[in-house]
């Protein structure tokens, strides 16, 4: 069987790359390994047999949070970040994460068959709890007007 | 094999809070946040297929927006402090008072 071998490769490099964030020195070189981690953390969710979950944890975390660390964080040291070394580590691990991908893709655990998400299930699950939902909105946009207004404050201060 | 995906969660739950507990750069500390909140989307999804009566997908949600808040803050401190010289050592953070 295939399936377990490629498991726990999967799982070396998420500890690896996790491992990684505390090593490096700079922090754009966590961010980036961060970044991987979270990449392989979705091929893991394919592995689980949920790939809507999957989409959407790639989405988030991979299109949202690490591009926003990497541009908001991470753009102080562009200027002595040095491109050969790691450009050629993300190129590798963008292409592991294509095959490893696709060799998830076909991947149907026996316990998954029953509770696979699918696109028309966002729907009932949210409905089913909007007041967390508003909680959760809310939530977001008082922390952001927060500590916004929180840093002006203290700004003012000084 | 689900108990596969539960044992790498707890190991990368545990990464996550040695992180937060050993490190004392600002930064580092919340991406070890983050490390944290991906295993536990990661063990949770995989607890959800012993206990199928329950929907994980407003936990996610929840889970993935505090994520989002957390990332978001930690722009904006770490963009006044690099603003205003401060160093990024948590110790030292008593500094703002002045």
């Amino acid at each position: 069987m295939v399936y377990a071998p490629i498991f726990f490769a999967l799982a070396a490099i998420e500890i690896i790359l996790i491992a990684l964030i505390f090593v490096f020195k700079d922090v754009l070189h966590s961010v980036l390994a961060l970044s991987m981690a979270f990449f392989f953390n979705s091929v893991l969710f394919l592995a689980l047999g949920q790939p809507l979950l999957a989409l959407i944890q790639l989405f988030i975390m991979v299109g949202g949070v690490s591009t926003y660390v990497f541009v908001g964080v991470a753009s102080i040291s562009f200027s002595n970040f040095r491109h050969t070394r790691f450009a050629a580590l993300a190129g590798l691990s963008v292409a592991a994460f294509l095959i490893l991908s696709y060799k998830m893709l076909s991947v149907q655990l026996p316990e998954a068959q029953a509770n696979v998400f699918a696109i028309n299930s966002i729907g009932p699950a949210i409905s089913s709890n909007v007041a967390l939902f508003y909680v959760i909105l809310f939530m977001v946009f008082s922390v952001s007007l927060g500590s916004i207004l929180l840093l002006k404050r203290i700004g003012v201060k000084r | 094999m689900i108990l596969e995906f539960i044992l790498l969660g707890f190991a990368m739950f545990a990464i996550g809070i040695s992180g937060i507990a050993a490190s004392r750069h600002f930064v580092i500390m919340m991406l070890s946040v983050e490390v944290a909140l991906i295993a536990a989307t990661l063990v949770g999804t995989a607890f959800f297929y012993y206990v199928s009566s329950v929907n994980i997908l407003i936990f996610l949600l929840a889970v993935w927006s505090v994520a989002s808040v957390e990332v978001l803050s930690l722009v904006v401190f770490y963009r006044y402090l690099a603003k205003n010289e401060v160093s990024m050592d948590v110790t030292k953070l008593s500094k703002l008072r002045d």
